[in-house]
């Protein structure tokens, strides 16, 4: 169907004009609200209060989500809301890796606030537009578009009935429909789900930018919680912003000089040294596919095993030989060195819908290849990136989906499901038709792959209440906590990761802290204390990035020649000095490290708070399932039972010599999970928390966040 | 047994990692020619924070 008819079919319900502003050291100061349930659109301004507790990006999602939500809202209530911010270093183009966005829900997996950052043009071209943050609530009756026009002070609730569903049509639609001419596509930035979304809990939402040379448009994801499934749950087809004229200055930044300077020293270091690091120019993040390979971290057949021999088949060499195209500028958003939004072009598809069309495919990422992959024991990189594809276009989390699909093809073959449960599928591991036919059914609606698209947490149950299975052998295999899917690292060896994923307030991503070489291979981190110091620093640390608007990869992805030398090279001490330096040059704060990590504890600590406000986020929702932290079943420990049996003699003071494997595991468990129960001692204390993992009234005063109705939430658990 | 002997049995191939004998830091280029004796203190640090 024509773009004219597309748009020629939109019935306009409401249209809000507004005046355009002017960005002020890196805020807009004002947001917009939108209810697509009454087609009330608003300003609300930017307070100095938000400023100095919440900063920006998460921070502001957070605070506005806590307000518009109670203690008793679902996921799918009207109330919750989506809301995405950028932050106020949002949208420079001095500095590699500041166009994120944040986008925070409450979530259809967890019931407790998600966040999920994500590239691409919208956050930086909807600050622009004069928002620093885009707050939606409420639900429509029939599929809407939300049309933010930066250029006139225009927004704008469509109907929209004809478009497309899927991600890489509706993003194409509307890149096409909204853009003046070829050139103008850069401009226009849209957010979409996916079919998959509306069947499935772990939608994701795709944010848009279009790409001059390929002329396509390409798709970055918000991918973790199942914000998609809300929106399209909320009968929101897309979002769409529209700002021309992007230029650098356009932040109005307190000191551009030192940004400049700032961001020129990194594009060199990018230039000269990335090939001889990580190659994230060539790869992006999939360079670490045969890394995790060979220190047994790779997520092998459910987390089972972290090394499989045919990882050969699709290490990172094979997609850069073989299908990521080569020499083109990949930044997601403008000025970014480092580049690693890689695709794979002309790769003509196999299955589904769209089969025999080539397309483009964004990606594959390390967690797409782990994940759809070796997880699933997919060891066929077409395999990877079509499922990549069709997870992307269908708006399904790779990494919910890819965990998730493990955990049913384990209990497929253990014989807790079977063929007449999943419709005839053989689902056993490395069936890639079976697992691209679980999307496909996922995007339809119907068959097994709904039941999948519910997520583990809720697969266990079912397969516990309707199919017998043991559910504390689901609990143990079962790769998820707090109703979020883990993401793809092997944790078994590493105490540390264990927290590192467990001690989150989300849900096992490694977003917060990813501690495993630290930890396991280098042993820089032996003490409780040490472990603790790291569960604090690094999580406090890498929420900061979300604060402001920032992607985290060129932070460590590369590292200046002399880091080395430096004192705390795991914190590449020059780059974090380059971001209290680019947050100075942007809003005038000049900040030390320890301000930086205040500035974070304040947020994370007010999300530690709402998650227990909607009743999750104390010890025991901190428990983990055991494979994350050792060997369930006989043949994990026996695939590494030297490792294991010295361990037994080493750290237990157990002699192995001829005792049974289930007796060795028993041992074994006992010991592992003491160990995580003094972990969490330890952490809690350093985070500031009591031993129920709930902040402390002295700890709230400390970094000043004694807000009334946080006091009224956590008074009475003290 | 040199640097270079360690990281094979160790099976350490990751590209950065940091090696300190000593306190002292060994340069890639010298992996093969520096030998490591009993009692010295040997750091191979990887520099991998992940995604």
């Amino acid at each position: 169907m024509d773009i004219i008819t597309l748009k020629n079919n939109h019935k306009l319900l409401k249209e809000y004009k507004y005046e355009l502003g002017k960005i002020d050291k890196g805020y807009a100061n004002r947001t917009l609200y939108v209810n697509v349930s009454d087609n009330n659109i608003m300003e609300k301004p930017v307070t100095q209060m938000m400023k100095d507790k919440f900063v920006g990006g998460k921070g502001f999602g957070l605070w506005y989500l806590w307000n518009a939500v109670t203690s008793e809202t679902k996921w799918n209530d009207p109330e919750n809301e989506i809301v995405i911010a950028g932050g106020p270093v949002c949208g420079i183009t001095q500095y590699a890796g500041t166009g994120k966005s944040l986008v925070c829900s409450l979530s259809p997996l967890t019931d407790i606030p998600i966040d999920s950052n994500v590239g691409g043009f919208f956050g930086p071209l909807l600050k622009f537009s004069g928002f620093d943050a885009l707050e939606i609530q409420g639900k429509a009756e029939k599929d809407v578009i939300v049309y933010i026009d930066g250029n006139t002070g225009v927004v704008t609730i469509e109907e929209a009935p004809l478009e497309a569903v899927d991600g890489h049509v509706l993003g194409e639609q509307l890149t096409e429909m909204y853009a003046d001419n070829e050139a103008d596509k850069r401009n226009v930035a849209v957010v979409t789900a996916g079919t998959g979304a509306e069947h499935s809990r772990f939608g994701l939402l795709n944010f848009t930018f279009y790409d001059p040379r390929r002329k396509v448009t390409r798709l970055k994801q918000a991918g973790r919680g199942g914000i998609g499934t809300v929106f399209r749950d909320k009968k929101i087809k897309a979002l769409i912003v529209k700002f021309s004229n992007v230029k650098g200055d356009l932040n109005n930044p307190f000191d551009q000089a030192i940004i400049n300077k700032t961001g020129i020293k990194y594009h060199k270091e990018i230039h000269d040294l990335d090939s001889k690091q990580n190659n994230m120019r060539k790869i992006g993040t999939a360079n670490i596919i045969e890394v995790m390979d060979a220190y047994d971290l790779l997520p092998v057949m459910n987390y089972q095993y972290g090394m499989h021999p045919d990882t050969q088949n699709i290490k990172s060499t094979v997609f850069i030989e073989k299908y990521i195209t080569q020499g083109v500028q990949d930044g997601c958003w403008y000025g970014c060195s480092m580049a690693c939004a890689k695709a794979a072009d002309n790769f003509e598809l196999k299955t589904g819908p769209y089969k025999g069309q080539k397309v483009t495919v964004d990606g594959p990422e390390y967690e797409n290849a782990a994940g759809l992959g070796s997880n699933c024991a997919i060891f066929d990189p077409e395999g990877i990136l079509e499922l990549n594809f069709y997870c992307d276009t269908y708006a399904i989390d790779t990494i919910s989906f890819g965990t998730a699909t493990a955990f049913a093809m384990e209990c497929y073959e253990r014989g807790i499901i079977n063929k007449e449960i999943t419709g005839g599928m053989e689902l056993n591991f490395g069936n890639f038709e079976a697992a691209a036919e679980l999307l496909h059914q996922m995007s339809r609606g119907e068959g097994f792959g709904v039941t999948v698209g519910q997520g583990i947490n809720r697969m266990k149950k079912l397969f516990a209440e309707k199919y017998g299975a043991d559910p504390d052998f689901l609990f143990d295999i079962g790769m998820e906590q707090k109703g979020l899917e883990y993401s793809e690292y092997g944790s078994k060896e590493s105490l540390a990761q264990q927290g590192g994923y467990g001690l989150t307030n989300k849900g096992p991503q490694h977003d917060e802290a990813w501690l495993i070489f630290m930890d396991m291979v280098n042993n820089q981190i032996p003490t409780f204390e040490d472990k603790a110091e790291a569960l604090h620093y690094f999580p406090m640390f890498r929420t900061w990035f979300g604060l402001y608007g920032l992607c985290k990869l060129p932070w460590n992805d590369i590292v200046p020649a002399d880091n080395k030398y430096t004192s705390e090279p795991a914190k590449v001490p020059e780059h974090v000095q380059n971001y209290l330096d680019v947050v100075y040059g942007v809003t005038g704060k000049k900040l030390s490290v320890s301000d930086m990590i205040k500035e974070s504890e304040r947020v994370y600590n007010f999300q530690k708070i709402f998650c227990i406000r909607m009743g999750k986020g104390l010890r025991a929702n901190d428990r983990t399932p055991y494979r994350s932290m050792g060997p369930v079943t006989k043949e994990e420990y026996e695939s590494r039972q030297e490792r294991y049996d010295s361990q037994l003699k080493e750290k237990v003071v157990y002699d192995p010599e001829g005792k049974s494997t289930e007796e060795k595991i028993a041992v074994l468990r006992k010991y592992r999970e003491n160990q995580y129960e003094l972990l969490m001692d330890a952490v809690y204390k350093r985070r500031g928390w009591n031993s129920n993992a709930v902040p402390k009234l002295e700890h709230l005063k400390y970094l000043d966040m004694e807000l009334p109705e946080l006091i009224e939430v956590i008074k009475d658990l003290q | 047994m040199t640097v270079e002997d360690i990281m094979k049995i160790k099976k350490f191939s990751y590209s950065r990692i940091i090696v300190k004998v000593n306190d002292k830091h060994i340069e890639q280029e010298d992996y093969a020619v520096t030998v490591v004796n009993d009692g010295d203190d040997v750091k191979m640090i990887h520099l991998l924070a992940g995604g």
